[in-house]
């Protein structure tokens, strides 16, 4: 079953792959600021919570 | 997801994505980042928004170009490829807004048997991170590759 379950994950990302192109441009404009309330929310449940098992 | 989606632009580092959103307001550049949490470098961070005239991008907008469908299965497709690079790793997902959080739960749930073909996915429920399971009024979520 496990099996089954990666082939499928394999498979769909292949199909998936088509659809996303590389640019080498995209790289500089990360901007993080938007992130912050999130960032911060995230990281007090992850201190809270953890990984789950 | 069977839906429609939209076609990337995605950063060599799989972090970044930009796609165009078209539909009545005209053409609307969005970005999709990850950004890993200092102390818990395992997991990234997902948002995403409109780039607004400045480069920057606004999570908080509603586009107004009737595609959300289409949007959401782009970002899911970028999820997909994110965990192509960095398979071990979780995704932590949460909305800027409640309405966000909600639109992002029953994503998950109108999808979740296919999702669950792939992912293992959690939400958080009293403090703790349980299995995903619908109609369960959820607001933060973990997605991992299935092990």
């Amino acid at each position: 079953m496990k099996k089954e379950n990666n082939i499928s994950t394999l498979t769909q990302l292949a199909k998936q792959a088509a659809k996303i192109k590389i640019s080498n441009k995209l790289n500089t404009v990360a901007d993080t600021a938007f992130f912050k309330k999130k960032m911060e929310k995230g990281a007090k449940t992850l201190a809270v919570a953890g990984l789950p098992k | 997801m069977q839906f429609e989606k939209y076609e990337i632009n995605a950063s060599v580092s799989l972090l970044l994505f930009e796609f165009n959103s078209v539909g009545p307001k005209g053409i609307i550049k969005k970005q999709v980042e990850f950004e890993a949490f200092p102390h818990n470098p395992t997991v990234f961070n997902i948002g995403f928004g409109d780039v607004d005239v400045s480069g920057k991008i606004n999570d908080l907008v509603i586009t107004g170009n009737e595609d959300s469908q289409k949007v959401l299965a782009t970002v899911a497709l970028t999820v997909f490829k994110f965990f192509e690079k960095y398979p071990s790793n979780y995704v932590y997902a949460t909305g800027s807004t409640k309405a966000r959080s909600r639109l992002y739960r029953m994503g998950i749930a109108n999808n979740l048997e296919e999702i669950l073909l792939s992912f293992d996915v959690f939400a958080l429920f009293e403090n703790k991170w349980e299995r995903f399971v619908k109609d369960k009024n959820y607001d933060e979520f973990l997605i991992r590759l299935k092990r």
